[in-house]
This record gives structure tokens, sequence and C-alpha cells, in this order.
């Protein structure tokens, strides 16, 4: 008893985790709470990554500049969102020319005056093509929203104004501020008691939980005080933006159903949960497996889950280093901007299809299809595939292409700028697929240069080096096959058969090297689900339990359930 | 302080091990000390950076030969080393431990996220005692976007490769490489009208206080690891706050002498020389005393093909006696080297108080490891910048490089016991006497 007693006061100290937003988890949820047109976190300081992820609580740190930009995304996203466009006052535009566009932002009335060098003959005036029928040279227009072309057809035109706008139209207010003033009222004609409900919904929504009446409140304090209910919910909605309970997922060991939901859509989504995902949690049903499984089907589903193609596939896989990867340009001309943006993508897609078709696991491995435009098709040697578009193709039996190990995004990111390397591809392959990295090498010994020993040296006559000297041999012998089985690809993923002078050694080649990762397919379902897992939960973690025979979606569901 | 000349002529025979004042006349200050670290990483090739000889008869090597123009205002120290950095029972990992060391001599927890861990560092020291009376107490520059996924080195979490600056043993800040935004940072949005400008820093004000409040609300039910995030959290609340009422104070905005930046400069040396100026302007009205820059995040693998360069920085440096290879590396050091000459140009053209910006200035310039093919943590490559130099200095081997930092905490006007792994004040003659 005592010891249970201990036990549970020191309970509330241990195992407590705050998460703070990293730059993608913010655009994403300020893009699901208020619908604001541009990404705020764009230029927030870089997050650190640990575990190969950028969504690690430890290492996301908040520091004074972090804060500044804060205050700041939150000012401008409030804004965005709430402030309502206020007409001009009318004014003066000149034109010199018969033939101009005119940006028209507020519908309304304009005055035309058209003024001419000589004389006082009527001129044609149209707008976009449609001829007004007027003998004067000044008269009025009414003009919508756009960007219309106006033409005033005289020899003698000196120049076109236009004044305005005069009545003008106050366009409907915005998807962000339906979001924010979803009472109905118009702009400028808000109540007290609406703008409690509002600001507890928008609480309610950016905090991700329930809300208390005090927290309310404390909101409500900004409205109370200011000059307007609008200019109050602007200060209200920023405050809301800086709290620690916005930025942070703070997740005791044990989870409610919120902080469950939180974690699912952060999970598969990078954003904050929506209303179906909240609801389910307000009636504690989201954690039932056969609603789970329903409800991660629809998140996979559901465009958002592109978050997950990119944060998790290019981190897991490493591809979103292609971004800034520069092969050598004497080398790889034919690397050009155009082709890594199509590798970049043929892993996007061929991701994407394994988690909407919910197919095996296994495909990552050995799918035999992918996504190709004639770019890329060209590139790897595939006929058939025309224009720029990607289109799911069924891969014919000599192309040496299938599963992420022979997309070129996977073979360039983990080549040299100017070679392969055979040590980078098997490092990568333990790594990202065994989840047996090799231990580091010991300390001093400088890394075994592969380029100095000479240019007529195959690599695997160089590498050889690796395993005469015992301190080396331990994990090269690991390390160096798994990679010269991929030495058919060169340094951007083309298929070549020598390099240079010299025949490929490619030992049992890449098929080979397939095979064999099959066969142990549950060293791979567990290095995936670890993977997973510490990206799911924001820290080391990992599913013993997988077996490689899962679908997609199954090791999401044992990853979200089970993880540890 | 031409009359420190004599003396230096004097002492110039004996080595430097034997213990002298750090400075003495000190002319009545004009305008304050500012301090700055620049960093290269992956080392430097040390035979074409030591200079051959001691004292003030030294001729530069190659990769020192751009500062040809500024040799009477540059310090060389040899002999100095990060310790900590080694690996100490943690095997591989030095580019990792060769940044998160430079500057606080305290060896890292080896961890790829959990519980980071390293020191607190020089810089945030000075920034801790002198940056109460600036707008920002330090400016944490760098010239690379650390977006790079996979592992930093070896069981490192990135961000012991990304920055040099920690608040605390586990806070980093990590370093602004957007121009646009430092100068935001630095200047605020210049073309916000003053009324505006006002009721938005008091709303700002109002803001903060309620979040400050309900943050104390929050820690009072929350666990251990979570406060650590929290007070993190209020730690930037407050400085903000500091922020906002300096800027309340300030009703006349500074305008500073170029335009906002608009993007990242595709040319790194353009990337550099621009966030070298952003520097200078912060430091030139006063907006901070103390600033780190990163030319690149540590183990960086930049090619620089604007010097026709395209092998990965960090892949070249492990050039095993390959001569190709060392020119290579040599190349890239004395490239480094150019983009910093240009901001001692700038600095000595810029007046400040009864002389240069340099003058009251001390930037230190260096790596965190020597020899980067073999991750040599002593003997670092390091040089000083500031109102007086043309010597160069070779402490014995071991000396610690925080010593280095305690002096140039002294100078600042900091005076501690000790920092990291410090035993002692470095003497450093002439150290911007």
């Amino acid at each position: 008893m005592r010891t249970l007693f201990l036990f549970a006061l020191t309970l509330p100290l241990l195992g407590q985790t705050a998460h703070r937003l990293n730059r993608y988890e913010y655009n994403a949820t300020i893009r699901d709470l208020l619908a604001v047109p541009f990404q705020p976190a764009a230029d927030f300081p870089i997050d650190d990554s640990g575990y190969g992820f950028d969504n690690i609580a430890d290492v996301l740190s908040l520091s004074p500049a972090l804060m500044e930009k804060y205050l700041a995304a939150a000012e401008k996203s409030a804004r965005a969102a709430i402030v309502a466009p206020t007409p001009p006052q009318p004014s003066v535009q000149r034109f010199a020319a018969s033939d101009f566009h005119y940006k028209v932002d507020f519908e309304g009335d304009y005055d035309v005056l058209i003024a001419l060098r000589r004389g006082s003959t009527p001129v044609t005036f149209s707008i976009d093509g449609v001829p007004v029928e007027t003998d004067a040279n000044e008269f009025r227009i009414h003009l919508g929203r756009g960007n219309p072309r106006l033409v005033a057809d005289s020899p003698n035109l000196a120049y076109v104004e236009l004044r305005g706008p005069y009545n003008p139209i106050t366009p409907p207010p915005s998807e962000s501020y339906r979001r924010v003033f979803h009472c109905g009222h118009p702009p400028g004609h808000h109540t007290l008691a609406c703008a409690r409900t509002n600001l507890a919904d928008l609480a309610r929504r950016a905090y991700r939980r329930p809300v208390t009446s005090d927290e309310i409140e404390g909101l409500m304090h900004f409205v109370k005080q200011a000059d307007s209910i609008e200019q109050g919910m602007q200060v209200a909605l920023e405050a809301i933006l800086v709290s620690p309970r916005f930025l942070f997922r703070i997740e005791p060991d044990s989870l409610d159903d919120f902080q469950f939901a939180s974690r699912l859509s952060y999970f598969l989504w990078s954003s904050m949960p929506d209303d179906q995902l909240f609801e389910l949690a307000a009636q504690h049903r989201l954690r039932d497996p056969e609603i789970l499984r329903a409800q991660i089907h629809r998140m996979l589903l559901d465009p958002k889950s592109r978050a997950l193609v990119e944060n998790f596939g290019g981190q897991w896989l490493q591809t979103r280093n292609l971004d800034s990867l520069q092969p050598d340009p004497a080398k790889f001309p034919e690397f050009t901007n155009d082709l890594r943006h199509d590798m970049q993508r043929e892993t996007q897609l061929f991701f994407q299809s394994i988690i909407r078709d919910d197919r095996p696991i296994s495909d990552f491995l050995a799918g035999n299809y992918t996504f190709l435009n004639q770019r890329l098709a060209a590139f790897y040697g595939i006929p058939n595939v025309e224009g720029t578009q990607f289109r799911r193709v069924d891969l014919p039996p000599d192309s040496h292409r299938g599963g992420i190990l022979t997309e070129a995004s996977v073979l360039t990111v983990s080549s040299y700028p100017a070679r392969t390397s055979p040590v980078i591809r098997g490092k990568w392959i333990l790594e990202n697929l065994l989840d047996s990295p090799p231990p580091p090498p010991p300390p001093n010994v400088p890394k075994l240069d592969e380029t100095a020993l000479g240019a007529t040296a195959t690599v695997r006559q160089r590498l050889e080096q690796h395993r005469a000297n015992p301190a080396c041999k331990g994990c090269h012998s690991r390390m160096d096959p798994l990679g010269f089985s991929l030495e058919n690809y060169d340094a951007i993923g083309r298929w070549r058969t020598h390099d240079g002078d010299l025949p490929i050694d490619a030992g049992a080649g890449p098929d080979a090297l397939k095979q064999s990762l099959l066969k142990d397919q549950d060293r791979f379902a567990r290095c995936l689900a670890s993977k997973l897992a510490t990206y799911a939960l924001g820290r080391k973690a990992s599913l013993p339990t997988a077996t490689g025979n899962e679908t997609f979606s199954q090791l999401v569901q044992e990853v979200i359930t089970n993880a540890q | 302080m031409r009359s420190s000349l004599s003396r230096r002529t004097f002492l110039q025979g004996l080595g430097a091990a034997i213990s002298l004042p750090l400075l003495d006349a000190m002319p009545a200050a004009t305008a304050p000390l500012r301090l700055a670290f620049i960093y290269v990483p992956n080392g430097i090739f040390m035979d074409q950076w030591t200079p051959v000889s001691d004292g003030a008869d030294f001729e530069l090597p190659r990769i020192l030969s751009p500062l040809t123009p500024h040799r009477d205002n540059v310090l060389v120290l040899s002999g100095l080393t990060q310790n900590t950095g080694r690996a100490l029972g943690d095997a591989a990992g030095d580019h990792a431990r060769a940044s998160a060391t430079y500057l606080t001599g305290v060896h890292p927890k080896k961890t790829d996220g959990a519980g980071i861990c390293a020191g607190i560092s020089v810089d945030q020291v000075a920034a801790s005692h002198v940056g109460a009376s600036t707008k920002l107490p330090s400016l944490e520059l760098g010239c690379e976007d650390g977006r790079l996924v996979g592992n930093c080195d070896s069981g490192y979490s990135c961000a012991y490769n990304n920055t040099l600056s920690w608040r605390t043993p586990s806070s980093p800040l990590p370093p602004d490489v957007n121009p646009r935004s430092v100068f935001e940072r630095l200047f605020g949005s210049l073309d916000e009208n003053p009324a505006d400008r006002l009721k938005r820093l008091r709303n700002e004000a109002s803001i903060l206080d309620y979040v400050l409040d309900d943050t104390r609300r929050l820690t009072s039910r929350l666990g251990s690891s979570d406060h650590r995030k929290l007070d993190e959290y209020l730690t930037s609340v407050r400085e903000i706050e500091r922020r906002i009422q300096f800027a309340e104070k300030d009703d006349q905005q500074v305008s500073p002498s170029f335009e906002k930046p608009s993007g990242v400069p595709a040319d790194f040396a353009d990337y550099a020389k621009l966030m070298f100026d952003l520097m200078l302007v912060a430091f030139q009205t006063g907006t901070t005393r103390v600033s780190t820059f990163m030319l690149g995040r540590e183990g960086s693998i930049r090619a620089y093909r604007e010097i026709g360069i395209s092998d990965a920085h960090h892949p070249v440096t492990h050039h095993s006696g390959n001569p190709d290879l060392i020119e290579k590396v040599v190349r890239i050091n004395t490239y480094h080297m150019q983009q910093f000459a240009y901001f001692l140009d700038k600095l000595k053209a810029t007046p400040d108080g009864d002389g240069t910006l340099l003058d009251h200035s001390l930037i230190v310039y260096g790596s965190g490891l020597s020899d980067g093919n073999k991750h040599q943590h002593n003997n670092l490559p390091v040089l000083v910048a500031g109102k007086s130099g043309g010597r160069h200095i070779t402490y014995p081997a071991e000396t610690p490089m925080n010593n280095l930092h305690l002096a140039l905490l002294d100078r600042m006007g900091v005076r501690i016991e000790s920092l990291g792994d410090s035993n002692g004040e470095l003497n450093v003659l002439s150290l911007n006497a």
C-alpha cells in the first residue's frame, strides 16, 4: 500500500511531454483553424530534429526569437481573419492609354472622364468589349470586382481618368471571417453574447479540448476593453494563438480522449483534429477499435494526409534532402530542377498510393508499379509514357525498377554529388529499412577516403580496404555488400552497366537484395513501425509486434494504439 | 593607445605563458564594446593557417592572406583546445561536439532527442550581463538552412550541429538564416505609422500579461519535463515583454542605412556579406552588442560551386592527405576568410564614438575543429580581430579555449570565476587595448 501511495505521488511528475508545434504543424493548424490564405510560419527559425524527425518534443525549443515570430504571426493571422476590408475614399487614377485594364477591388460606381487633345468628337467607350451608350465625355459606369479591360477609342485621346468607387458594395465576409463570427451577423453588428460564443468555439478548437468558463471570461476581458467587438475579438484571438495551450500539445503518460484525438490528427495530418474527431472524442468513442479503424481510413483518404507523405515519408526516406542536393553538374548535366521535382514526385505519389489504396507495407520494398511522367520514364528507359502528367505505370519485368530502393530519389540522396557510395547506401538500408544502424566508427579513425585510392580501381577494390582494417571490418562487412547490390544505379539513380570503362560488379544485384529483404519482412515491418511510432509520439518509440503482413492502415492503427 | 606599444615591443620576445595583466591603460570608453563569434564548419587546413613564427613578425599564411590589410587588427592565437569536444567515452560525433562545445566548454550529452544538454555559451553569458541595455540581448545568425534530414552526427540531435548559442544547458538558440527576417527583428516593420505602432505594442503587452498569468495556472498542474519547455516559453515571453517596454520608450525608430532584404541571395558570398552587413548595422545602431554567426552548420555538406568546387564540404575535409582534396579544403577556407575580411573592411570604415566600429569590437573567428580530416579538437584555429593585433601567440598545448572566453568576458566587463572547463583567464596581450 505504502509503495503504491508513493508511486501515485510521484506519478504526476513523470512522463509529461510538451510538444511545441513545428513549422509545418503551425501552418497547417492555422490553416484549419482560420483558413487564412498564407503560411504564417514561413520565416520561423529552423526546427531542430532528433531521431531523424523534426517533430521530436525534446528538441523543439522555444527561443525569444521564435516567440517574437509567434506574436507577429498571431497578429497577422488574426487581422487577416477578422478585419473586414473597408472601402477606400474615392480616388482618381489617370491612364494615358486608350486600351487598359483597371483593377477593381470594390464593386461600385466610377466616374469616367475622357480628355481629348483637341475637338470634342464623341468617343466610343467599352468595358470588356461591351460599349457604353453615351455621347458625353464624362459619364458614370458601374464596375464589379475584377480586372476589366477598358477601351476609349479616339484618335485625339489625351488620357482617361477614373474616379471612384462611389456607393461601394462591401464584399461578403471571407471564409476566415465566417469561421470566427459564425453567428451570422454582418460586420459591425456583433453582440457581446455572440462574441462569447464565438470566442469559446475558437478557443476550444485552438486548444483542441473543451474550455472552461473561466478561460472564456479571461479572453472576454479583451473584448470588453476594446473600442469595438471586432477589435476585441482580434486581440483575444491573438492571445489564443500565443497561449501555450495552443502552441504546445501537452501529453501525460495516459492520454484522455481529446489528447488522443490530437495525437492521431497530428500523426496523420500534422494538424488539429476536425469536428468529427472532436465529437467522437467528446463521446469517448474514438478509441473503440472499429470506430478508430474507420477514422484512420477516412483520415488517410483525406487530402490532408499529404502531410504524412511529405513529413513522415520525406524524412524517413530522406528524400526531403533532394530539395537542396546538388549533384555535380559536370558529371550529371541531366540533373535539372525539373528532374529533381519529378524524382520527388514519384516517391510521393508511390507513398500516397500505398496510403490511399491501403496496400500491404511490403509494397514499399517490392511494389511492381510506380508513378511516372514522360521525362522520368525516359530517364528510366521505360517506353510508352507520354506527356508531363504523372500516371500509374505497371513496371515491365526488365525495367530494373520497383519499390523505394530503386527510385531515383532514394538513390540520389544516398550518393555523393559526383559518385555513388556503397557505404552510404548500405548504411541507408540498415538505418531506414532494417532499423539496425551500424555503430559509429571508432573514435579518431579518419573516414576512409574512397577517391584517394586512384581512379583506376573500381569502387569495390577501393572498399576492400575497409575489410582489411579489423577496426572497420565488423560493420563494413554488413554495410558494404548491401550498398554494392545497388551499384548498377549511378549517383542520380540511372541504370548503368559500366562505371567509366570498368564494368559494374554489383554482387547479387538489386533483385536479390529485395528478395532477401522480403524474406525478413518482419524486420522491415518493425523498422517502419518504429519510425512511424517515433514520428507519431514525438519521441523515440517502437512497436515490436509488427509482422510484415499488415496493410498500411493496420500498421497505423497498431502504432497509435500500442506503440511504446 | 600607442602607449602600450613600447611595452608590447618590450615583451615581444617573451613566451606567452608568462602571466601578463590583460591590459593596462584603457581610455574612457566613448562607445561600448561589441562581441561576436564567427564560425566556419569542418575545421581548417592548419598548415596553411598557422603562422610560422610567434610575435609581431609573422607572415600571414595562405588562408589568412585575405586579412593582409587588417594584419594590425588581428591576433592569431594558437594552441587552444576544446577538450570537451573529444569523445571522452562517447565514441563518434566529433562534428556535433565541435559546435556544441565551441562556446560552452561543456561535454554535451550524447542523445538524438531525449534530454539534450550542453552548457551555457559565452555569448549568452555576455548577453545576460550587457544585453539588458540593448533591444536584443544577442543576435544569432547563420548562412545555411539546417533542414537536411537523417542523422546529423552519429547519434547526436541536429540541435548540436545547428547552433553555437545556448541560453541554458537545455535551450539552444537556433540561428536566423533569413536576411529579411533578421532585418525585421532589428528594425520592425518600418512602414507602420507611430499611432498604430503604439497601439500594437500596448495590445501585445496586455496579451503577454494574459498568457503569463494563464501559463502559471497551467504549470501548477503539470509534471517536470513539461516545466522545462514551459519555462523556456515563460523566459521567451518575458524577454519579449522587455523588448516591448524598450520599444515603447524608443519612439524614434532607427532607420537603417540599407533597404530591407527581399530574400536569400543565391551566391554564397552575397549571402554571407548580407548577413555580415546585418550584424554590422545591429552593432552600429546599438540594437545588440553580442552576436554569433555560423557561415555553415557543423558538418556542412554545402558544395561551393561559386569557386568551382562541386564536392560537398564535409567529405572533402576527409582528404587523407590527398593533395587535390587538400587544395579544395584550403580554397574553401580562404573563401570564407575573404568574406570575413569584407566584414572587417566594413567595421573599419564605420565611425563609432572616438574611432571605428572595429576599435570597439572583439570579433572571434574560427572553427571547433582544427584538422577536419582527423577530427582534432586541440590547437584550434582562433583569431581575434579588434582595435589592436598584429601578433601571433602560441599557448602551451591543451590550454582551454574557454580561458579565452573568460578573457573576452572580462573585456566586456563581465567577471565570472569560471566557464565550462576553463582553468584560468587567458593572458591575451593587447586584446582590444
